[in-house]
């Protein structure tokens, strides 16, 4: 997808639904959340293409994701009968389809376990670089950081991760 | 000597330019402790990178997104308007230069193919 020009909701859809999922589940360990912000991401993206002005659609799109995520967290912090984010481990528990997601599920289940031990913003950064595959320029335009403490969110990020797992 | 701290994350990551990569290649080469937490960071993105890419279940993705687009092509449209049009009967082929209509038998010829009744020549009272 170039950046001198606007994709249609179908493509924004095509393309980065299923990174923005991952994204989601990976921040989570849920999959109902990951649905959920799915769902809503794709509705903010479908109001907010008519004022879209062609710049970085990837910096544009994964701030839209990570709002809607910090807006969703923010909503489940006022109404604490609803688990927070890193208090459900569920992991794949509630997690729809075919036996082979499942299974993959199962796998990386470790590694999930050890992402979501990890404070939220580095636990941000180590999944937009490593799951989504953004850039740090880009992922320093989603967040709202200079690139110097995406790296060092990165870098400290795997540095604990690697102490989980030992 | 300065270790290299998040510096070897932006080496693996492809994030360093040409001479910030040169001198971290260089100080890697001396310095028996990043190249330690080089592999301890290595071994951490090489888990997340290997995180399976989830689908996302049926029906989280709008169905009509999976389905072709119709274009309508000039034949395409072509075709529809024939189509509609023969199914009005609005489609006249070309006759003889001074070739006269005579309406009353063609609508009745039509009524006798569409009804399919011979015995419309008696409706219209040919019978002899």
């Amino acid at each position: 997808m170039t950046d001198d020009s606007t994709p249609s909701w179908e493509e924004v859809a095509r393309h980065h639904g299923r990174k923005i999922y991952n994204f989601a589940y990976r921040l989570t360990g849920n999959a109902d959340d990951a649905h959920d912000l799915v769902q809503e991401v794709l509705l903010r993206v479908r109001r907010g293409l008519s004022s879209y002005t062609p710049t970085s659609f990837d910096g544009w799109l994964w701030r839209i994701t990570r709002n809607a995520f910090l807006d969703e967290v923010r909503r489940r912090n006022r109404r604490p009968t609803m688990p927070l984010p890193e208090d459900d481990r569920g992991i794949g528990a509630a997690a729809p389809g075919p036996e082979e997601v499942l299974a993959s599920i199962r796998l990386g289940e470790d590694v999930q376990r050890a992402l979501l031990d990890l404070p939220y913003d580095f636990r941000e950064a180590v999944v937009l670089c490593d799951v989504v595959g953004l850039s740090y320029e880009e992922i320093a335009g989603a967040v709202g950081i200079p690139v110097g403490t995406v790296r060092s969110r990165i870098h400290r990020g795997r540095k604990m991760l690697k102490e989980r797992l030992g | 000597m300065n270790h290299l701290g998040d510096v070897l994350s932006a080496l693996l990551d492809g994030e360093l330019g040409g001479t910030e990569r040169g001198e971290a290649e260089r100080h890697l080469a001396e310095c028996e402790a990043c190249r330690l937490e080089l592999s301890l960071i290595e071994s951490a993105r090489g888990v997340v990178r290997a995180l399976p890419s989830l689908e996302p279940p049926p029906g989280l993705l709008p169905t009509r997104l999976r389905r072709r687009r119709w274009v309508l092509s000039p034949a395409w449209i072509t075709t529809v308007a024939v189509a509609v049009a023969l199914a009005f009967g609005l489609v006249v082929g070309p006759g003889e230069p001074g070739e006269a209509f005579e309406m009353d038998t063609l609508n009745e010829q039509h009524i006798a193919r569409v009804v399919g009744d011979p015995g419309i020549a008696t409706f219209r009272g040919d019978s002899p």
